[in-house]
């Protein structure tokens, strides 16, 4: 309010200066006439001061101008991020960022990873038949390694490392905020040569990082979208800057040309202030080429944007609203476009599918009249296709067989028999009778035969109880391609679905778990509704979206329904130690537990080979419990990996 | 399999282009006139192009300054009021399109369409600078002569004012410095 009067005061000034000023110019000597002489040399003395005063404020004007344009950027809206899944972090890339930020020795997590270093490293030797002790010597020695830098960092002498002259000059020329994380570097690789595992590079991979740890943090990438509301861009601040400087160059070198281009100035200046204000009008409408594709299918995405307004949208920019965990593979969601009334266009692209039920977002317009000085948002959600399905593909095994599920006692998890004798169907012994046994499997033909009573046995029929569990932390988020879009707990997902599919025909009793914040829990049953039921929960379940939940907690509280027969088939890339007391806890609660683990480890950068080591170390460590262990490499199908670890 | 990738803040191509030969037209306009003028000009362009290339705005907006420091150089060497109206006019709508193709850039990214979108914000700007240099040209041919100067201080004012009524609204008050 205040604004607009002090801009209509000044427009009243200068109109007023204008009309005086082009009278003065047009009858200059009927003016000169009217007035007197003294006030005649009056004015032009005064004009002069005027003048060089004008010129000063006007300079003063322009600097404060030219300053604003420089340091605020123009007011645009920006776009979502909508091409790229959520990502989600290699294993290992939270131990690079925690070791980029170390700034030197005295620093307290300098000294955390050199523990966990220290740990893997003897851990690693004592694999490597040595004992404990002398593991713990050969580190205390530093003769573990032929690197003296890793060595010296590892052994728990006090006072500096004894370090070559080349690494003395070397440090002498670093910055010491490289040091620390360089020599965590080194000896990183030092203990990945140890165990023989080649790392392709010395350094980090420069690729974006995800820091599990600092998730909150992140930016989300949905912006913050003021709907409706037309915004000015500031696009032509500063052209009058233009008009400045001309009118004061032109007066002080006296060229008339100058002044007469600061009027391009002004004249740009009010065209950025021509306002065309009106309503967006459009429909906007999406067709995807198929609704329910299978996982890794491409689908393409027809989006359509008509103009129903009767004035033409010179400018409008929008970008489709992929769903947040689709990948854009081919085209572009985005459009800049300009559309006559009644006219139409459309934009085609293509998203890769992947399991679970993606929603569209709405689709974000941004509306600018032709000179680019306003935008007007608006979200628009079209009603045509809001969402694609997608289920989890699940190869069915050739038999639950291949499963890492165990024979306990007679409760070998085949499809109906077991070796001990009982009632069932299928004939198993004739023994004599006992008083007691049913009435109904006495053999009434020998009976007849001999007059001796006799007991015929079936093979005792007893299917397994199986509960493939999903472990869906937070922790379990991991892929060995950054952004490929399939992750461990992807795999996981299928491996349960298979497993699911293959029991559930072999008339197993099957339910289904996962572990993470908000778990996933389907008591154990048979039949197709079940059958159903378990798909529906895989492809679509919150716990085990295709997204890291935002927690990193994790419940195990629907365990406690477990039958106190069943067999827990985990499914857990075991890419941390939480892990290993997870499986602890619900070992000691009753079930069996075997354990199927995708394995999302690299070796490409220092951190990613310890990952993968410790990762390792964890499988052997969770065998020691007598928890059997299927290492399913990220290249291997879910049926082969199965078969290489029988 | 060629991922779709966010846009990367690579200004839009067609724009891009433009830009660069609107200022090509401003650095030409310097070059009969001046040494001067031609080596701010062509410091200038080279700014331009080079915001262009990296999708800065700053560097943009201060190449553009210089294409028209130059014009107003070469005017003040003997250029004539057409070729200074011509250049100015050339070197701002430089700036505007440039500005236009980071915006898109960084809006829609290069593997969008975009080309509608640019050339309805090109050919409005153009439209108006060619009115602009019309108009400008047509005014100057009024005002001829040697002139009272009270008349030429209220025209100036009544100019500054217009200016400085239509600048952004940030710059609009004053705030004296306690």
């Amino acid at each position: 309010m205040r604004e607009s009067v002090l801009r209509g005061a000044v427009l009243a000034v200068a109109v007023l200066s204008l009309i005086v000023g082009s009278s003065v110019l047009v009858a200059t000597d009927w003016v000169l006439e009217m007035l007197p002489p003294d006030l005649v040399v009056g004015l032009e003395a005064f004009g002069q001061l005027a003048l060089y005063l004008l010129l000063a404020l006007v300079l003063a004007q322009s600097y404060r101008i030219a300053r604003q344009r420089l340091l605020t950027p123009p007011a645009e809206t920006t776009f979502p991020r909508r091409e790229t899944a959520t990502p989600v972090p290699v294993p290992g890339d939270d131990l690079a960022a925690t070791v980029e930020s170390v700034r030197d020795r005295s620093d307290e997590t300098f000294e955390t990873v050199r523990r966990r270093l220290q740990e893997l490293a003897r851990g690693l030797l004592e694999d490597r038949d040595r004992t404990g002790d002398a593991a713990t010597d050969a580190i205390a020695a530093g003769t573990w390694t032929d690197d003296t830098l890793a060595a010296g960092l590892l052994d728990d002498s006090e006072g500096p490392p004894s370090r070559p002259l080349r690494e003395r000059i070397r440090l002498a020329l670093d910055l010491p905020s490289r040091q620390a994380p360089r020599e965590l570097r080194r000896t990183m690789s030092a203990i990945a040569a140890t165990a023989t595992v080649p790392v392709e590079s010395a350094e980090f991979a420069s690729q974006p990082r995800v820091h599990t740890a600092g998730a909150e943090d992140e930016p989300t990438s949905e912006p913050e979208i003021p709907d409706g509301d037309r915004l000015p861009t500031g696009h032509w601040h500063g052209v009058t800057v233009v008009a400045f400087v001309g009118l004061v160059g032109g007066i002080l070198y006296q060229q008339p040309p100058i002044v007469v281009a600061a009027a391009v100035g002004i004249g740009f200046a009010a065209y950025a202030n021509i306002e065309l204000d009106r309503d967006l009008e459009v429909t906007v409408e999406r067709a995807v080429s198929d609704a329910t594709p299978e996982p890794g299918a491409d689908v393409d995405v027809v989006l359509s944007v008509r103009n129903e307004g009767d004035r033409r949208l010179a400018d409008l920019r929008l970008v489709d609203g992929v769903p947040p965990d689709v990948a854009v593979v081919d085209g572009s969601p985005r459009l800049g476009t300009s559309l006559a009334p009644g006219e139409s266009t459309a934009i085609t692209y293509t998203i890769t599918a992947r399991r679970g039920t993606h929603e569209f977002e709405p689709v974000v317009l941004v509306d600018r009249p032709v000179t680019g000085a306003a935008e007007r948002l608006e979200s628009v959600s079209p009603e045509t296709a809001p969402s694609i399905t997608c289920q989890p593909t699940a190869p069915p095994l050739a038999s639950s067989d291949e499963l890492p599920l165990r024979t306990q006692g007679g409760r070998r998890a085949g499809s109906l028999a077991t070796t001990d004798s009982g009632p069932g169907l299928e004939f198993h012994s004739v023994r004599a009778y006992q008083p007691g046994d049913a009435v109904g499997r006495i053999d009434w033909n020998r009976y007849a035969r001999t007059n001796e009573l006799s007991t015929v046995s079936f093979h005792d029929e007893r299917s397994a109880v199986v509960i493939p569990a999903i472990d869906a932390r937070r922790d379990a988020y991991y892929t060995p391609e950054f952004f490929a879009g399939e992750h461990a707990v992807d795999r996981s997902v299928t491996g349960a679905a298979s497993a699911v599919d293959t029991l559930l025909t072999e008339r197993h009793s099957v339910g289904l778990a996962s572990i993470g914040p908000e778990p996933l829990w389907l008591s154990p049953g048979t039949g197709d509704a079940h059958r159903e039921r378990a798909r529906a929960l895989l492809t679509s379940h919150d716990s085990i979206d295709p997204r890291p939940p935002a927690s990193a907690g994790y419940d195990l509280g629907q365990f406690e329904r477990l039958p106190s027969d069943a067999q827990l088939l985990l499914f857990s890339p075991l890419c941390d130690d939480t892990i290993l007391e997870i499986v602890r806890t619900l070992r000691a609660r009753g079930p069996s537990v075997a354990i199927v683990s995708p394995d999302p480890t690299t070796t490409d950068d220092p951190a990613r080979a310890v990952a993968h080591l410790e990762r390792s170390r964890r499988i052997d460590e969770v065998r020691g419990l007598g928890v059997p262990v299927v290492d399913w490499a990220w290249d291997r199908s879910f049926e082969d990996a199965l078969r290489r670890a029988r | 399999m060629n991922a779709a990738n966010p846009p990367d803040g690579s200004p839009a191509i067609l724009s891009a282009w433009l830009a660069v030969c609107l200022a090509a037209i401003g650095w030409a306009s310097t070059v009969p006139w001046s040494i001067h003028g031609v080596a701010t000009a062509s410091i200038g362009w080279f700014l331009l192009a080079l915001a262009l290339l990296v999708g800065d705005r700053t560097v943009l907006t201060v190449g553009a300054a210089g294409l028209v420091l130059a014009v107003f150089v070469s005017a003040g060497d003997g250029a004539g009021v057409a070729t200074v109206l011509t250049g100015t006019t050339a070197s701002i709508l430089a700036w505007d399109i440039g500005h236009n193709a980071i915006s898109v850039g960084r809006q829609l990214g290069r593997e969008a369409p975009t080309v509608r979108a640019e050339l309805a914000h090109a050919l409005a700007s153009l439209t108006a600078g060619c009115a602009i240099v019309v108009l400008g040209t047509a005014g100057s041919l009024l005002v001829a002569g040697t002139q009272p100067l009270l008349a030429v201080a209220l025209l100036l004012l009544a100019g500054a004012l217009i200016a400085v009524a239509l600048a952004p609204r940030e710059t609009l008050s004053f705030e004296w410095p306690s």
